[in-house]
């Protein structure tokens, strides 16, 4: 099996797997698990609570409570809101345009900027200027994401903001550590690029330094590609901590508010979401990659 | 002794590696020394409601927090917060890691199982797992708040692991090994684990940054160290809760990001050194 032929082998085990660790944390729940299910935790008589249990399955055995979970999962029914009780999916996927609209701008922002320079920091190779942003990076990769987004508050970002032009700078704070780590990936990418014979050829033919570039970063964007998919869990824990501070209602606030009220299927919901949706960004990149290297498309078939 | 030299080379020799080691031992002494401080991290200035969210003063020089305590006095104390989380976190799932991903080496059905269940690991967002962790357990101690941190991170050490104890598998000291009949697992213990252990050192040193990263936003978030616990996020939280008042923001910030920046020079420094080696030793 190769590659992409693979992935899709074992994205089922790996889903299975998701629902499986999701499941291993209702059970981690001190008390009843019943009771939280069921929305009531106190003053429920005995007998309506083994009605209760009886309901929700949970005097089955663990696997059957398993295969009922996997089920649920599997259509995306994570029981309702311990909260309002509406739907856990309805309530996902009201906050989840935010999430999805500030996360890609973040990866535009971030790849925007990134590839520029970290062509131009691999092309100016050991310039002093180089040296200086390098460590300047360096230092900016070290922020607490909290720190930064008070501090972008603080300079006047609109707070609560509706539209995309406003979440602008919020993306930007969640784009600035996934820049660093770009940059820093295409300034390596782009330096072997450089080195590589067809890119020695093409100069000693007296291609120009523009030309010669823009071949070397064909192939330098090949890891870029595949790390920008890699990034979104990255991206999704960040956002918890923007949409907080910025007061945006998406993913990462419903989160938040989810642990504040212990709501337990709501949060539960998020965390399956959060990794099923990284799942498909990495078998994006898969196909990316695939799409930018004409080498690996055959491979799959 | 000299192959100790030649690492010790190795590893200042690269920029900032021994100004990383300098930071984190005024981090260390700065800890050890926060009872020197002139108040106790707790101590409410009596100075009634103009002493609380004073800015910098004479008398406090990072200005009070909005309890009138004293910020400097907190953001020495939090440093022993960051540095009793960091490296217990990373100790927890250093051990984790490499455990599991070496046995990868045992044979391509444990490599299977083990590559799916570090896969499963690596798609959970590490905040949403670590806030469902806290969500359910409700922990809120020092070693409980290591722990979780530890359950989110340890599939990226046994990725790293599993990864060089498979090559170190395919040397040839370890087919020497097996030809002279050692036992399977005398193999993984004895040949691979010591060569195959070299990457999760190095993400040891990066991890512990990290991990100082995630305890502060769990407490920023206001789900990690509790309060009245003096700590570098929660110092963030009260910077946000109070109108951002710049001697509450910017004090954490730079202690936050002067240890992590350190611990990632430390690892750069790391790297060079046992990787020169491993390259070097496989000559010699």
């Amino acid at each position: 099996m190769t590659g992409i032929a693979r992935r899709f082998v074992v994205v089922p085990l790996t889903l299975v797997g998701i629902t499986l660790v999701t499941f291993a944390l209702l059970h981690a729940l001190p008390g009843d698990a019943a009771l939280v299910q069921a929305g009531t935790s106190r003053g429920a008589s005995p007998e309506a609570l083994a009605a209760m249990r009886h309901q929700y399955g949970l005097d089955r055995s663990l696997p059957a409570q398993y295969a009922d979970w996997l089920a649920r999962s599997a259509r995306l029914d994570f029981g309702e809101s311990l909260v309002d009780g509406r739907p856990v999916r309805a309530k996902i996927a009201e906050a989840l345009p935010v999430t999805l609209g500030l996360a890609l701008l973040a990866a535009a922002l971030a790849f925007g900027v990134a590839v520029p320079l970290g062509a131009a920091l691999g092309w100016l190779d050991r310039a002093p200027v180089v040296r200086a942003t390098s460590s300047a990076l360096y230092a900016v990769y070290a922020l607490p994401v909290a720190a930064v987004a008070l501090l972008v508050l603080r300079a006047g970002a609109p707070w609560g903001a509706r539209t995309l032009a406003g979440m602008l700078p919020a993306a930007a704070v969640l784009a600035l550590a996934e820049t660093v780590k770009l940059a820093r990936y295409q300034r390596g990418a782009l330096l072997d690029a450089l080195a590589a014979d067809y890119v020695v050829t093409a100069r000693s033919k007296g291609l120009g330094a523009a030309g010669v570039v823009a071949h070397a970063l064909r192939n330098a964007l090949l890891p870029t590609v595949t790390l920008l998919g890699s990034e979104l869990p990255a991206l999704l824990s960040a956002a918890v901590i923007v949409e907080q501070v910025f007061g945006l209602h998406g993913i990462g606030m419903m989160a938040f508010d989810a642990v504040m009220t212990r709501d337990v299927p709501l949060l539960l919901g998020i965390t399956t979401v959060g990794a099923v949706a990284t799942l498909a960004a990495v078998l994006a990149a898969d196909v990316a990659y695939g799409l930018v290297d004409p080498r690996l498309r055959g491979r799959s078939a | 002794m000299s192959a100790q030299r030649t690492l010790w080379r190795r590893f200042a020799a690269t920029p900032g590696a021994r100004a990383g080691l300098a930071i984190l031992a005024v981090v260390v002494v700065a800890a050890a020394l926060a009872d020197l401080m002139p108040y106790g991290p707790e101590a409410q200035h009596p100075g009634g409601i103009s002493a609380v969210l004073a800015p910098p003063s004479h008398a406090h020089w990072l200005g009070t927090d909005d309890r009138g305590r004293d910020v400097a006095t907190r953001l020495v104390h939090g440093a022993r917060v960051a540095l009793l989380v960091g490296p217990l976190a990373v100790a927890l799932y250093v051990l984790l890691g490499v455990a599991v991903g070496v046995t990868a080496a045992l044979g391509r059905r444990v490599d299977f199982a083990v590559g799916r269940v570090v896969e499963i690991g690596l798609m959970f967002p590490t905040l949403l797992l670590l806030l469902a962790i806290q969500g359910v357990t409700s922990s809120t101690s020092l070693a409980e708040v290591a722990l979780a941190i530890a359950i989110t991170q340890w599939p990226y050490v046994a990725r790293l692991t599993r990864a060089e104890a498979l090559r170190v598998a395919a040397l040839p000291h370890v087919e020497a090994a097996r030809a002279v009949g050692a036992g399977r697992l005398r193999i993984l213990a004895v040949h691979i684990l010591p060569l195959a252990v070299t990457p999760a050192l190095t993400a040891a040193a990066f991890g512990i940054g990290q991990a100082v990263l995630f305890e502060t936003a769990l407490t920023f978030l206001g789900f990690g160290v509790p309060p009245p616990t003096a700590s570098w996020g929660e110092l963030l939280a009260q910077a946000q809760a109070s109108g951002l008042a710049p001697w509450l923001l910017l004090p954490p910030t730079v202690a936050v990001a002067a240890v992590v920046l350190a611990c990632n020079l430390v690892g750069d420094g790391l790297r060079n050194a046992l990787s020169a080696r491993s390259s070097g030793g496989a000559g010699a």
